[in-house]
């Protein structure tokens, strides 16, 4: 449109004149305010990984590489999956198919991380049995940015949709997010 | 490198705009600001605007006024961020299209010349649900894709 957005961004203020900080307070969600025009620093940035998003790639790691920031690996095991195969086999499936994945992701960790310092990035890991979408978006409120593969928790699709959990994080983090 | 930057005239795109001059000075990046204007839009605008008007019999008159302004307006938020951009010492320029917003979106993006696009989590509607275009271009643009809140 730009329309309406144009007569709320440089003419309403002239219009409601005193008014402008209690419309600004109301309709915050449309006005851009002042002390939003400063882009907050980005020092800090999580990244999440698992099976179908195991690899970071050389397009992302350079936009990456333009914050001077941590990284924060996280591998995040489906607690979902842990839960049904406990209860649709056993407790010691459960515990096997949990080691097994636990190696896998330690592997992808540090095979990630090395990587990353290649590059010059620090970085810090971190893995633990959760719930992927949750998760992350708790997770991302100690970071300034939040990247994604387009395929994180959504299996190896052929198409290049994006996954439902990648959309559903940054419909909820409070962070610039990265979809890669 | 080249950026994309979506521009749509929310507050959302101008945070996107206002985040991507960091990035740009820092990868010493070329951006080009992109808007996409839908004469499908101005006819809704249009509609919904007489109809709660009741001014019917004017509806081409404002049609062809509201669209007329639909230019000028992302002209001149276009403008402004350039000036912005060039305060910065960044390069830059403005390229508005008419058409279907998600099939020239996409066509720019993948036209290989981009090395990210850089767009705001939401639209002109507010924060009620995410920019409906990140579900629409999610998947199909080529170049990573980032949302700026």
């Amino acid at each position: 449109m730009g329309y309406s957005s144009a007569l709320i961004q440089r003419k309403f203020k002239d219009i409601v004149g005193r008014r402008y900080e209690s419309v600004l307070k109301e309709y915050g969600e449309f006005l851009l305010a002042d002390e939003e025009m400063l882009v907050p620093e980005v020092r800090s940035i999580l990244i999440p990984l698992d099976l179908f998003a195991h690899d970071i790639t050389d397009e992302a790691i350079d936009i990456l590489s333009a914050y001077d920031a941590t990284i924060s690996l996280a591998y995040i095991t489906d607690a979902g999956v842990v839960e049904l195969i406990e209860q649709t086999l056993d407790r010691a499936s459960m515990e096997e198919f949990q080691a097994k994945k636990e190696e896998y992701g330690q592997r992808l960790l540090e095979r990630t991380v090395a990587k990353l310092e290649e590059h010059g990035f620090s970085t810090q890991t971190r893995m633990f049995v959760g719930h992927k979408g949750d998760d992350v978006v708790q997770m991302a409120k100690n970071h300034d940015m939040v990247a994604l593969s387009r395929r994180y928790a959504n299996g190896e699709s052929t198409d290049l949709s994006i996954s439902p959990t990648v959309l559903r994080i940054c419909q909820r983090v409070e962070t610039p997010a990265l979809i890669y | 490198m080249k950026i994309l930057v979506l521009i749509d005239g929310s507050k959302w795109s101008q945070k996107a705009a206002l985040h991507a001059i960091g990035l740009a000075k820092r990868k010493n990046a070329e951006v080009v600001l992109f808007s996409v204007l839908d004469i499908a839009e101005a006819k809704a605008m249009t509609f919904n605007f007489c109809a709660q008007s009741g001014i019917c019999e004017q509806l081409k008159d404002y049609e062809s006024r509201i669209w007329k302004d639909m230019h000028k307006s992302i002209e001149d938020d276009q403008n402004s961020l350039l000036t912005r951009y060039r305060g910065e010492k960044v390069l830059c320029s403005g390229k508005i299209v008419e058409g279907s917003v998600r099939d020239e979106v996409v066509r720019e993006a993948n036209s290989g010349d981009y090395g990210l696009v850089v767009m705001g989590a939401f639209g002109r509607s507010g924060k009620t649900r995410i920019s409906a275009l990140l579900e629409q271009i999610g998947g199909a643009v080529s170049p990573p894709l980032l949302v700026v809140r």
